[in-house]
C-alpha cells in the first residue's frame, strides 16, 4: 500500500526531534502567521478608537505642548498621560511619510488607505515589544515553552479584536509591563520601577499594580533580610520621581496639569461602563435591577425608577434604585481590600515564582471592583497569566479556566454582522486550542468549570440567535446582559478562588 | 502536550479553524468589481445568476429574453452552477430580498448583501471542499499517521490560490475543486462509479473541470481494461458509461426535453471567440507571444485546432501511461499534467485556471513537499496582475506568509535539510518578491505598460514549464512497471 517518502506510518513520528515534528510550528512561524493574519485584518472594524489615535496624532504633531490637553477640536480629546502622547508624536513623524493629510488636526475622521495601514501597521509593530518581552521570559523559564507563549500571545484573541480590529494598542503597553516583569523576576529592581513608571505614565489605568510593586520591592531590595535599606529606597523613589517628573514636569511648568489631570481622571463617566464590563458591579448593577422590580410588585416603589436604563449605551452616572450608590472612593476601598490578601503573602513570603500570576490577580482586582471599567481591561490580567502558563502547569489551567469568560466578554465590542463569525471562531478556537495544548496539572478539571464552559457557550449561541432573528431592534440589551452577566460569574469565581488560596496560605508550601 | 491535541479530531479541528479565520479575514477585503459600475465583476456575475435562476422558470435560464438580458453577465456556466445560484439566491432572499430581486438588483452592492454572499461561498468550502479533501487525503495516505495528514490538508486548504480567488476575488471553484476530490477519494477506495459520477457533476458546475476528463477518462478506461476477463472488462465498461450518462442526464433534466433549449445552453458554454488568451497568463501562448505574433500569424479558427493538437501532445504521455499502466497515484500525477497541459497550451485560458493543476498538486504534498509547496507559491504569484485588479495584492502578500508559515511545520515531511534545494527555492521565492513588489509600487515604463505583468507570467511559465516536465518525468520513472503500483 502507500507509503509516504519519508518514513512509514506514525512510527515515524516517534522517534523525530522535537523540533522536526510534523505540525508543531516555531515560534517564529507562529508569529509570521499571527502577523500575516493581523494585516489580513486592515479592512475590518475600527471603532471611534481609531479616530482617537488619529485626532491624537494630530494633535501632537500640529500643536506646543501647552495645548496637548487643552485643545478640543476633535471631541476625542488626549486622554492618556504623557508619556503616550509622546509616543504618539514619535509616531506622527512616521505618519507624514505615508499621508500628510493624516496628522492634520481639523481632518476629523480621516481614514485613507495609506491612513488605516499605517496606524494599523504601528499596532502590529509595536507589539513586537510584547513578544520581545515573551521570548525573554522563555528564554530563562523555558526555551520550549516559547511557541507556546507565542501562541497564547501573537494568536491572543483579546488582543486580535480589541488591538488589530477595535483598535487600541494594548500589545505595547502590556509589553512594557511584561518587560518590567520580567525584570522585577530577574532582581533588577530599578529597571523593573523605571519601566513600570514609565508605563503608568502611558496609561495611568496600570497604576493597580502599584501597591503590589510597592510592596514587594520594600520586602525584597529595601527590606531584604533584616534592617530597611534607605539608599536603596530612595532610588528607587529617584527612579519614579524622574520618569514622573520627565512626564509630567513639562506640563507643570506651562500650567495645564490641571487640565491633564481632569483629563485622565473622567469621574463623571460613572461606575459601569455603556456595555457592563462582566465585573462585581455588573453583578451588583443586575441585583439593583431585580430589587427595584421586587420593590415595584411589592408597591414598595418610591422613585426607584432611576435606574431605569440596562446597557442602553448612554455614558453618564448610572444610580442605583435600592442598593447603595458606589462612588470612586468606595470602589478604591474595595479594590485595595480585595488585594490585600495577596499583598499580605506577598510581604510575608515574597516568591518571584509568583510575581505573574500574583500581579495577574491584583490586576483581576482592579478589573473586578475597579470604577468605570471597560470590558478591554481583561487583557490586563490574562496576559500576565499567559506568561505564568508558559512554565507552570497550575498556571496553565487557571489560563485555560480564564479564557473562556475574559474572551468571550470581549465578543460584543465588535458588534457589526460582518464581524461576527470571525470573532467567533477566533475566540473560540483559541479557547479550545488553550484548553487542549496546555499542559495538564495534577488536579483534575471540576465538573463545575466544565459544566460553566457549556453554560457560556449556550448563552453565547442564544445571543447569535437572537442577534440574527430579531435584530438589533428588539431587547437589543439583552444579549449584552447575558452575556456581561455570565462572564461575570466565570470571574468572579475565579476571583474568589484565588483569594481563597490566599487567605489559606497552608495549602501552599 | 495532552493526548488530546496529538487525535486527529483535535488536529483536524485546529486546521479547520485556521482554514475558517483565514477565509473569513479575507472576505474582509474587496471582491472583483466593487464599486466599479457598470459591468462590475465576477461577484455581479454570480450574485446575477442568484437573481435569474430565482425569479425565472429553468428553460429560461441561459435563453436571451426581455426579462433576461444575456448581455449582462448572461449563465454561461453548467446547469450545476445554475442549481448552486438557486440554492444559494433563496438563502440570501431570505435575509435581504432586494439583492435578488428581478431586474432591480443589477449592481446591488450594500455591505450586508457582501457579508451574505460571502457566506454563501464559505459554507460551500465547508460542506464541500473541506470533506472532500479531508476523505481525499485519508483514502491516499492511510498510514501517514494524524499529524501529516492534517499538516497536508492545512497546506492544501491554506493554499493561497484557492482562499483568494474565492473569498477574495469572488468565485465558487470550492465546489467543483471539491467535487474533484471527492472523485479522487472514491477512485482510490475502489468505488469508481461514484467517482465518475462525482466528476461529471464537477464537470457540470464549471466545465473548466474538463481539463481533468483525459486523466481520469484514461485511468478508469485503463483500469477496466485491466480486469481479468474481456466480460468483467466490458461491464466495467459500459457500467461506467451508464453512470456518467446517467448523471448528466440528471443535471442536464430541465433542459432536455426541448432539443433547441438544450442546443442552447450548450452554446452558451462554448466561449464566443474571445482569443486565445485575455490579458496576461502564464502560459506558452501569452509568453511566446512577445517572440511569435500568434495572433496575427493564424487566424482565431487556426490557433484554436493548433492549440487543440498541442494541447493533446502535451497530455498524450499521461493519457498513455493512465492507459498502459493505471495506477492510483499515476492517476493523481496524470491529472496534474494533463490539467497543467491545458493551462500551458489549450486555448482562451484564464489565469485563474492555474487553480485546476494546483488540486492534484495540493493532494501529492505528502509525497512532493517541497514542488507542491513551491508550485502553490508559484501559482498565486501567477495570479497577482488579477488580484491586483480585484485590491487584494495585500491580502495576496498575507495569504502567502500565512501558507509558508503553515508549510513550514511540516517538520520531517520536508525531509533533511539539502542547502541546494533550499537556495534554490529562496532564488525564486526572492525573485516573485521582487517582482511583486515592483508591480505593486512601481509604474511601468510609458512605452511599454504592461510589462510587469509579462515578466511575471514569463517568470511564472518558466516555473511551470519546469514542472510539467518534472511531474511528466516523474510519472513515467516512479510508477511504472513494479507491483507496487499497480492498482491494488
Amino acid at each position: 500500500m502507500v507509503t509516504t517518502r519519508s518514513g512509514r506510518g506514525s512510527g515515524g513520528e516517534v522517534g523525530a526531534g522535537h523540533h522536526r515534528q510534523v505540525l508543531n510550528p516555531s515560534a517564529g512561524a507562529l508569529v509570521a502567521f499571527a502577523f500575516s493574519l493581523k494585516v489580513l485584518l486592515f479592512p475590518a472594524y475600527r471603532s471611534t478608537d481609531f479616530e482617537v489615535h488619529r485626532n491624537w496624532l494630530a494633535t501632537t504633531h500640529s500643536l506646543p505642548l501647552s495645548e496637548w490637553y487643552v485643545d478640543e477640536t476633535s471631541q476625542w480629546t488626549l486622554d492618556y498621560p504623557p508619556l503616550f502622547a509622546w509616543f504618539e508624536y514619535l509616531l506622527s513623524r512616521l505618519a507624514v511619510l505615508f499621508d500628510g493629510e493624516m496628522v492634520v488636526l481639523t481632518q476629523l475622521g480621516y481614514a485613507s488607505r495609506a491612513t488605516v495601514a499605517f496606524q494599523r501597521s504601528s499596532v502590529i509593530a509595536t507589539e513586537l515589544v510584547l513578544i520581545l518581552a515573551a521570548y525573554l521570559h522563555c528564554r530563562r523559564v523555558s526555551r520550549r515553552a516559547f511557541p507556546l507563549l507565542a501562541f497564547l500571545i501573537a494568536l491572543n484573541p483579546g488582543l486580535l479584536l480589541v488591538d488589530h480590529v477595535h483598535f487600541q494598542y494594548n500589545g505595547l503597553l502590556l509589553g512594557v509591563l511584561m518587560l518590567s516583569l520580567e525584570a522585577l523576576q530577574r532582581d533588577r529592581f530599578v529597571l523593573s520601577a523605571f519601566l513600570f513608571a514609565v508605563l503608568v505614565n502611558m496609561k495611568h489605568l496600570f497604576a493597580v499594580a502599584g501597591p503590589y510593586y510597592l510592596i514587594y520591592m520594600m520586602r525584597t531590595y529595601c527590606r531584604p533580610a533584616a534592617g530597611f535599606s534607605f539608599p536603596r529606597f530612595a532610588l528607587l523613589g529617584f527612579t519614579v520621581v524622574a520618569v514622573c517628573g520627565v512626564s509630567l514636569g513639562p506640563f507643570v511648568a506651562n500650567g495645564t496639569i490641571g487640565d491633564l489631570a481632569s483629563r485622565l481622571f473622567p469621574f463623571g463617566r460613572g461606575l459601569c461602563h455603556a456595555y457592563w464590563a462582566p465585573n462585581f458591579w455588573a453583578l451588583y448593577s443586575l441585583a439593583d435591577k431585580v430589587l427595584v422590580r421586587v420593590a415595584g410588585l411589592l408597591g414598595l416603589t418610591r422613585g426607584a425608577e432611576a435606574g431605569g436604563h440596562l446597557s442602553g449605551g448612554l455614558v453618564g452616572v448610572a444610580t442605583f434604585g435600592v442598593l447603595p450608590q458606589v462612588g470612586p472612593s468606595a470602589t478604591l476601598a474595595v479594590t485595595l481590600a480585595a488585594m490585600a490578601p495577596c499583598l499580605r503573602r506577598t510581604w510575608v513570603d515574597p516568591d518571584p515564582k509568583r510575581i505573574l500570576s500574583d500581579v495577574a490577580f491584583v490586576n483581576l482586582c482592579g478589573f473586578m471592583f475597579g470604577y468605570h471599567v471597560h470590558e478591554k481591561a481583561v487583557l490586563h490580567f490574562v496576559v500576565p497569566m499567559a506568561f505564568a502558563a508558559a512554565a507552570s502547569p497550575s498556571a496553565a489551567m487557571e489560563y485555560a479556566a480564564t479564557s473562556w469568560p475574559a474572551y468571550v466578554s470581549l465578543l460584543p465590542l465588535l458588534f457589526r454582522p460582518t464581524e461576527r463569525a470571525l470573532k467567533l471562531t477566533l475566540v473560540l478556537a483559541h479557547c479550545a486550542a488553550a484548553a487542549a495544548v496546555l499542559p495538564r496539572g495534577k488536579r483534575r478539571r471540576s465538573g463545575w468549570s466544565a459544566a460553566y464552559v457549556w453554560a457560556l457557550l449556550a448563552v453565547q449561541a442564544y445571543c447569535i440567535a437572537h442577534e440574527i432573528l430579531l435584530g438589533s431592534s428588539t431587547y437589543a440589551f439583552l444579549p449584552l446582559l447575558l452575556t456581561s452577566v455570565t462572564c461575570a460569574v466565570g470571574l468572579l469565581a475565579l476571583f474568589s478562588r484565588r483569594l481563597v488560596s490566599y487567605a489559606a496560605p497552608t495549602t501552599l508550601k | 502536550m495532552a493526548e488530546g491535541w496529538q487525535g486527529e479530531v483535535g488536529l483536524t479541528g485546529a486546521v479547520l479553524a485556521v482554514a475558517m479565520a483565514v477565509r473569513l479575514a479575507v472576505g474582509l477585503h474587496p471582491y472583483s468589481g466593487m464599486g466599479n459600475p457598470p459591468k462590475f465583476g465576477d461577484y455581479e456575475a454570480q450574485r446575477h445568476w442568484m437573481e435569474v435562476t430565482i425569479n425565472l422558470p429553468a428553460k429560461e435560464w441561459y435563453v436571451h429574453t426581455e426579462r433576461n438580458d444575456l448581455g449582462h453577465w448572461g449563465l454561461d456556466y453548467p446547469p450545476m452552477s445554475a442549481y448552486q445560484s438557486y440554492a444559494h439566491g433563496l438563502l440570501v432572499r431570505a435575509f435581504e430580498p432586494a439583492a435578488v430581486e428581478l431586474g432591480t438588483s443589477v449592481g446591488y452592492e450594500t455591505e450586508s448583501s457582501k457579508d451574505l454572499l460571502r457566506a454563501t461561498v464559505l459554507v460551500s468550502d465547508l460542506l464541500i471542499m473541506f470533506p472532500a479533501v479531508f476523505l481525499a487525503l485519508r483514502a491516499i495516505y492511510p498510514h501517514a499517521g494524524p499529524r501529516r495528514r492534517a499538516w497536508a490538508l492545512a497546506v492544501a486548504l491554506l493554499h493561497p490560490g484557492f482562499v483568494l480567488i474565492d473569498h477574495g476575488h469572488f468565485q465558487y471553484n470550492c465546489i467543483s475543486l471539491g467535487l474533484v476530490a471527492g472523485a479522487v477519494a472514491a477512485i482510490w477506495r475502489g468505488r469508481d462509479l461514484l467517482g465518475s459520477c462525482l466528476y461529471v457533476l464537477a464537470l457540470n458546475h464549471k466545465h473548466m473541470s474538463a481539463y481533468y476528463a483525459l486523466a481520469f477518462f484514461a485511468h478508469l478506461l485503463g483500469a477496466a481494461l485491466r480486469l481479468p476477463t474481456w466480460r468483467s472488462s466490458a461491464t466495467k465498461v459500459s457500467a461506467l458509461g451508464a453512470a456518467v450518462v446517467l448523471t448528466f442526464a440528471l443535471a442536464w433534466l430541465p433542459f432536455l426535453g426541448d432539443r433547441d433549449l438544450a442546443l442552447a445552453v450548450l452554446r452558451r458554454l462554448v466561449p464566443i471567440r474571445r482569443g486565445v488568451f485575455e490579458d496576461y497568463v502564464s502560459n506558452f501562448w501569452c509568453v511566446t507571444h512577445v517572440a511569435i505574433k500568434w495572433k496575427k500569424l493564424l487566424s482565431d479558427q487556426q490557433l484554436a485546432k493548433c492549440c487543440a493538437l498541442v494541447t493533446a501532445a502535451a497530455c498524450a504521455p499521461s493519457v498513455a501511461h493512465q492507459l498502459l499502466r493505471p495506477s492510483r497515484r499515476g492517476l493523481l500525477l496524470a491529472a496534474l499534467n494533463c490539467s497543467l497541459g491545458f493551462y500551458l497550451f489549450s486555448f482562451q485560458v484564464h489565469e485563474k485556471s492555474i487553480l485546476l493543476p494546483c488540486l492534484p498538486a495540493a493532494l501529492l504534498s505528502l509525497e512532493y513537499p517541497w514542488a507542491c509547496l513551491h508550485f502553490a507559491i508559484v501559482s498565486a504569484f501567477s495570479m497577482i496582475p488579477l488580484l491586483q485588479k480585484d485590491g487584494l495584492e495585500l491580502a495576496c502578500a498575507a495569504c502567502v506568509v500565512i501558507f509558508i508559515s503553515a508549510a513550514s511545520a511540516g517538520g520531517e515531511v520536508l525531509g533533511p535539510r539539502r542547502p541546494g534545494r533550499e537556495a534554490a527555492a529562496a532564488a525564486s521565492l526572492t525573485a516573485m518578491a521582487a517582482l511583486s513588489a515592483v508591480k505593486a509600487f512601481a509604474s511601468p515604463p510609458e512605452r511599454y505598460p504592461y510589462l510587469f505583468d509579462l515578466l511575471i507570467s514569463a517568470l511564472a511559465f518558466a516555473h511551470f514549464a519546469c514542472y510539467f516536465v518534472y511531474w511528466n518525468v516523474e510519472l513515467w520513472a516512479r510508477h511504472s512497471g513494479t507491483a507496487a503500483t499497480k492498482r491494488d
